[in-house]
């Protein structure tokens, strides 16, 4: 099997495992009292933030093992999940807003969290315009490696805004140094969306890295 | 508000679903034909 045809496979059962989430959180997660339906959106809004997260701190970790070592593996790497972290970081920027107008009773409000969150997404487009703008591949690994570094470097900074910072945004409920606070049948949803986001994260990033790195402009 | 006191507020996350589900198996999509594409 090659690396393409078993990132189709993962990728298929991440979408199989994507419908089993809708089913899942629609008709058989409780709604939430205060929020009602809206609540819902968690368990799709969330694990795409993590999806993003872990897509961008790889970039980063992909990008400082390309300059330690020079090989184009790290940097074909860097560069698939680079591209799977902005697609997944579409999904959080469109669910966000979607949750926060019934809630908070507006779309957007430039807090740290939701304004940092939204300079990474932009870091990554332009990471992306780099990658296509240099054609010399040795120069283009080496100045994408660098963005991508600084990009990661945000990532820690963004999941303690909400302590760092006075901020609407709700606080960390799963991942932080206590217990889960949520009832059993919610977290049980979030975690197996948290495992479908992975999923697919793996399933996208394979698909990707296998169409290898001359074919970066290919549309 | 509903007779039990919870807001209708299920259109925001039905509008949510449809939304992810098109970004992500729009990029899925893209990810097959430019796979399909290259050597």
């Amino acid at each position: 099997m090659t690396l393409k045809t078993r990132g189709r496979a993962i990728t298929l059962l991440g979408l199989l495992l994507l419908g089993i989430v809708y089913v899942r959180a629609i008709w058989f997660t409780p709604v939430e009292r205060l929020q009602g339906g809206a609540q819902k959106i968690f368990y799709v809004h969330v694990p795409a933030a993590w999806s993003t997260m872990l897509a961008f701190s790889l970039v980063g970790l992909a990008s400082i093992l390309y300059l330690l070592m020079k090989d184009d593996r790290y940097d074909r790497f860097a560069a698939a999940s680079a591209e799977v972290g902005t697609a997944f970081a579409c999904v959080m920027l469109t669910t966000g807003p979607l949750w926060a107008k019934p809630i908070w009773g507006t779309w957007w409000t430039w807090d740290a969290r939701l304004t940092s969150t939204l300079f990474l997404f932009f870091l990554f487009i332009g990471y992306l315009l780099l990658r296509g703008a240099i054609p010399e591949a040795g120069t283009r690994a080496r100045y994408s490696a660098v963005l991508g570094i600084f990009g990661a470097a945000l990532v820690p900074f963004i999941h303690l805004t909400v302590y760092l910072f006075r901020t609407l945004h709700p606080q960390p409920i799963v991942l932080k140094p206590s217990a889960p606070s949520l009832p059993g049948e919610m977290l049980a949803t979030l975690l197996f969306s948290f495992l479908t986001f992975t999923v697919l994260y793996v399933g996208f990033v394979t698909q990707r890295y296998a169409m290898g790195a001359g074919d970066d402009h290919v549309g | 508000m509903w007779a039990d006191g919870t807001p209708p507020t299920g259109g925001y996350a039905i509008a949510a679903y449809i939304i992810a589900a098109v970004i992500l198996l729009g990029y899925s999509f893209i990810l097959y034909r430019r796979g399909s594409k290259a050597p």
